[in-house]
């Protein structure tokens, strides 16, 4: 960062890059406590955890480190990023690696080769070989 | 098991953290506490009650809002313990996916069922060992033989004896043909039994037993690898039964 010497913890200049950075990543305050309780969950292996995307960015090496990975489809609709507190829209759910639940591409593979649905000949495992 | 989409095809969930009553683990199924014993607002299904279901934990750990310390999964009325955090996906809609066991135990291989006189109508497996329970109405699927990978309802079930199907297989079943039966149909099975530890389906059981549920889908496999995929139907939010 430019313009910043031994002991000042502010900066004199800022560039459109620090500003961008300082709001993507602003710095902890003062009153939340340096060890997040979302990194508490991880070390107990809470199964799913709420990340939104800046969070996934900056926490990146933690949720690594866990082995959490980021189901393809689940989504949590109106819920609170656990890092951030930010609300969205929809956020996307960080499983435990060894807990993942299954995304809707492996459930239609499933369903199109052994599912009973509206229609059953479409289901036949034989006739569907040349979409495997 | 899990919540694996809704039923209008979407994945997008709506999740609640809540005290609980009860030692949760990730993927049973819970109920509202009504009672007030446990100081939680969750508590364990059973495996023959799905009465005000909340929904399938997604999460659930010792939470400690001021950091370290051993935590708990269960409630506990000790000052200074920690307390139980349970996330679950809340939405009425939710489809369940549940593995299919035999019996109360988790993870229990189907039994397969062989058949022992021929059906050149494809219309009735024979067998001694037909399971003693009645799966009328559930559905048969063949593994092996010239019907592999087919499936249709039950219509008329005899205990150790046989089973019916109304509209054939499109082949002869031969004898040593095996099969699999369960007393699941979509749109028409309204109970799902839970496994002892609520997170599998036990589908030994009787057509119709169990806790309030409706079947989805089913995903007819092998003996250890076919889900059924079911709705809540006294959900704590929608208790439309």
């Amino acid at each position: 960062m430019k313009g910043r010497w031994a002991l000042n913890l502010f900066p004199q200049r800022w560039s459109g890059r620090d500003l961008l950075k300082s709001r993507l990543f602003p710095r902890r305050a003062s009153t939340i406590p340096p060890a997040s309780w979302a990194g508490e969950l991880m070390e107990k292996r809470f199964r799913a955890l709420f990340v939104c995307g800046s969070c996934a960015v900056k926490y990146r090496e933690g949720l690594r480190r866990w082995a959490y990975v980021r189901n393809a489809d689940k989504v949590a609709q109106g819920n609170a990023c656990d890092f951030c507190h930010a609300v969205s829209a929809y956020t996307p759910i960080w499983y435990t690696e060894e807990q993942r639940p299954p995304t809707l591409q492996h459930l239609a593979d499933e369903s199109r080769r052994y599912g009973i649905a509206g229609a059953p000949h479409l289901y036949d495992n034989r006739r569907l070989a040349w979409t495997r | 098991m899990d919540a694996v989409n809704r039923l209008d095809g979407s994945t997008s969930f709506h999740f609640m953290d809540f005290k609980i009553s009860a030692t949760v683990i990730a993927g049973q199924a819970v109920i509202a506490e009504v009672a007030d014993t446990g100081g939680g607002y969750l508590t364990d299904a059973t495996t023959t009650s799905l009465l005000d279901m909340v929904g399938v934990v997604e999460a659930a750990a010792a939470f400690n809002p001021h950091g370290g310390g051993a935590g708990t999964l269960t409630y506990s009325a000790t000052q200074g313990d920690t307390e139980g955090l349970v996330r679950v996906a809340v939405n009425p809609d939710a489809i369940y996916r549940a593995l299919m066991t035999a019996g109360a135990a988790e993870g229990t291989a189907l039994q397969t069922v062989t058949n022992s006189t021929a059906s050149a109508a494809g219309t009735t497996v024979t067998a001694a060992d037909t399971p003693e329970n009645d799966l009328d109405d559930g559905t048969c699927w063949c593994l092996s033989g010239a019907n592999v990978g087919l499936s249709r309802r039950v219509t008329t079930f005899t205990a150790n004896t046989s089973w019916v199907v109304t509209v054939p297989f499109p082949r002869t079943i031969a004898v040593n043909d095996t099969f699999a039966v369960v007393p699941y149909s979509p749109l028409v099975t309204i109970a799902l039994q839970l496994s002892t530890l609520l997170t599998q389906a036990d589908a030994t059981i009787a057509f119709g037993t169990g806790g309030t549920a409706r079947i989805v889908q089913l995903i007819l496999a092998g003996t250890s690898d076919s889900y059924v995929h079911f709705m809540a139907r006294n959900h704590v939010f929608n208790e439309l039964s």
